[in-house]
């Protein structure tokens, strides 16, 4: 089928938009990640709060 | 655990460096708080928090569908500010821990060892090294009356007789009452110190120190002298410098600490164990060819005999019920810092898994629309479509083009950088459950473990041939499978006879799958309907089978799948055939032989939990039977 201009333009808008979804998506997986990444980070540093807590569980009732 | 060896460096962090300049001191303020410390990180995650709430930015951001005509707009200048500060604080976090963490040290430190006097001890234990003694040292050395001399070769008196900077050997007591002590101070020339200081730093860089390590080093620094005792060697002067370790070497410490108890349990306490259970073992194969020994010796003394094996094997079964307990309350101490981090861990696996699966299919299905419309472009112009007046038409076209493969290669981009940290977090993973794995077999026979495999084994593939048979449901309910009419079937249990509808069996994460806990009272049904041949739905089973399912997630299974552990659990609840529940004593010994003891006490001791109505309600349903019965 022969292809004519209107079809194109609505063929590049659509692209556009699909464009800017991908832009779009592509900054909630950088918060993702981000969020992700902070999760672990403060699993390896065992931030304050999970290290008192944990080590307050030993001290209660497990540690010598 | 070490995750040292691997780059954990996000290359999400490289669209954030141009923003940096627009967020200027800020951020770097952040990323020094986030290096700084423990507490800092909980701040940070309060600043972030905070610029949560008051931001307007990200995904609601409007999307501009002109952005493309003003040529390929690159992903990274649209990472939101908040973005970039998180990244920037996760990098200082990263890579300030990275080292420390190597191994298990820091979770030895922090959580194993906290509050243990005697290994916190071991942990600040000091690093000595010998030095040449210099011609200041000797004079140092020289100086001292005879007699602290002696004491501080002795070892005598060791925190007052000590070498003082600048005063030689003193006894430290004194320092402010003696003026001759106290004319010391020019024993030494600045000179001489400075030397002093720059071949102690020569020598802590030689032994591995990081050069941002020694200023606080220095200031950890004891020295002493020895004389040698040696024959060959009489009378020899070295000198001795004591610091404080690193983190790095309190870390490594630590996990030289956390193998050495680990050993020793093993060899230990979990050694006896074992020991004893081959004991029993042994104890009642020999019982079973009593009767055919004693058939010879008379009732009385048969029975006799009996009694006294009986008594025996009682007593060996106390001794190893009590090993077991003290046992598992040393393993608890490595246990349970370990499960909470598998836990976590596990999360942000699953979490990224889904990142990881979500950007593949964006990226693929992106592809697939760039392809068409390339295609579409083509086709235009080779019918002549774009010649002529086309011109703005045509650089549209191009422009977005562009634009395409600059969004193609970003999707790319970021489902590298998740893939790069599934990687990390894989590995780590699996080193905790190694872990894990190591203290769960402390204790246990060769039959022990066998068994356990072997049921973990059955269940694995009972609950593989249970998938591939049942259609996964999509409503949210959970199957009814596994219902059955056996009211008049006999029993001689303690436990009442009836009909169980099986909902552990359901796929993991069935879509709407009731939330277990938050609705328990609401979703307890009444009373009697256990009877009803077509509610078996209502059975109590599917009760604790959502219990089950829930604990499962809050314990992760080691070894084996999550369907598998659920499934050995119901096992240890259910008879042969899933038709009536076992008796609580039943329960245990299946529990024990599938290696899920512990877990099936989790299910029946959640009383003081979160989700007691259910386990109220399993018991409750249990004892309403047994009355009916």
């Amino acid at each position: 089928m022969k292809i004519t201009e209107d079809d194109l333009k609505k063929e590049l808008a659509e692209m556009k938009r699909a464009s800017a979804e991908v832009r779009a998506y592509l900054e909630t997986v950088d918060k993702k990640i981000a969020e992700l990444d902070l999760r672990y980070a403060k699993l390896l540093v065992k931030d304050e709060i999970t290290a008192l807590k944990t080590a307050k569980a030993i001290l209660l009732g497990r540690n010598k | 655990m070490d995750i040292t060896k691997e780059t954990f460096t996000p290359t999400v962090n490289k669209p954030v460096e141009p923003k940096k300049e627009k967020i200027g001191k800020e951020v770097k303020d952040e990323s020094v708080l986030a290096i700084s410390g423990v507490a800092e990180a909980g701040l940070n995650e309060g600043a972030i928090t905070e610029e949560k709430k008051g931001s307007k930015k990200g995904p609601d951001k409007p999307i501009d569908v002109t952005e493309a005509e003003a040529g390929p707009v690159r992903p990274e200048p649209t990472l939101s500010q908040e973005t970039a500060r998180t990244v920037a604080n996760i990098d200082s976090a990263v890579l300030g821990r990275e080292k420390a963490y190597a191994d298990l040290g820091e979770l030895a430190r922090k959580d194993i060892y906290y509050g243990n006097d005697k290994r916190q001890e071991e942990l600040n234990a000091r690093v000595s090294q010998t030095f040449e003694m210099q011609e200041s040292d000797s004079r140092a050395y020289a100086d001292a009356s005879k007699w602290d001399r002696f004491k501080h070769n002795i070892g005598f008196g060791r925190n007052e007789i000590q070498e003082v900077d600048g005063r030689g050997i003193v006894d430290t007591r004194k320092l402010d009452s003696t003026d001759n002590l106290k004319k010391r101070d020019d024993a030494r020339t600045e000179e001489e110190k400075k030397e002093e200081s720059q071949q102690i730093a020569d020598s802590l860089l030689k032994s591995g120190v990081k050069p941002e390590d020694i200023a606080s080093l220095m200031g950890t620094i004891k020295t002493s002298y020895k004389e040698q005792r040696s024959s060959k060697q009489e009378g020899r002067v070295v000198k001795i410098v004591e610091r404080s370790m690193t983190e790095d070497e309190t870390a490594k410490a630590a996990a030289k600490i956390i193998e050495a108890d680990l050993t020793g349990l093993e060899k230990g306490q979990g050694a006896d164990l074992i020991k004893n259970k081959e004991s029993l073992e042994k104890h009642k194969e020999s019982g079973k060819g009593l009767k055919e020994l004693t058939k010879d010796l008379g009732e009385a003394a048969t029975k006799g005999i009996e009694e006294k094996m009986a008594a025996e094997e009682a007593e060996k079964v106390k001794t190893i019920d009590g090993q077991e307990k003290a046992l598992a309350a040393e393993l608890n101490k490595f246990r349970t810092p370990l499960e909470g981090r598998l836990k976590e861990i596990s999360d942000i696996v699953d979490d990224f898994s889904t990142a990881f699966e979500d950007l593949k299919i964006k990226e693929s299905t992106f592809a697939e629309r760039v392809r068409n419309f390339d295609a579409k472009i083509r086709q235009a112009e080779k019918s002549g479509l774009l010649q002529g007046t086309k011109e703005k038409l045509l650089q549209e076209l191009n422009t977005q083009k562009a634009q395409d493969a600059v969004d193609l290669a970003a999707l790319k981009d970021k489902r590298e950088t998740v893939q790069k940290r599934l990687t990390v977090l894989q590995k780590d993973k699996a080193q905790t459950e190694k872990m894990l794995e190591r203290i769960n077999r402390i204790g246990k026979t060769r039959e022990d473990l066998r068994k356990e495999q072997e049921a973990a084994r059955a269940a694995a593939e009972a609950a593989k041939s249970e998938a591939e048979a049942v259609t996964p449901p999509v409503t949210g309910e959970t199957p009814a499978e596994g219902a059955s009419t056996n009211e008049n079937e006999s029993n001689d249990s303690d436990v009442p006879k009836g009909k169980t509808a099986d909902a552990t069996d359901v796929p993991e994460t069935p879509v709407g799958a009731p939330k277990v806990g938050a609705t328990a009272g609401e979703e307890k049904p009444a009373e009697g309907s256990t009877e009803d041949p077509s509610g078996a739905e209502a059975e109590p089973f599917p009760r604790a089978g959502e219990i089950i399912k829930k604990l499962v997630e809050q314990y992760p299974p080691r070894n084996i799948d999550k369907a598998a552990y659920i499934r050995a659990t119901k096992n240890c609840f259910l008879e042969e055939g899933e038709t009536k529940f076992v008796p609580e004593k039943k329960m245990k010994e299946k529990a024990i032989r599938s290696g899920v003891y512990s877990f099936c006490m989790k299910v029946l001791n959640m009383a003081d939990t979160e989700i007691p109505v259910q386990v109220d309600y399993i018991m409750e349903s249990l004892k309403q039977k047994k009355e009916k019965k």
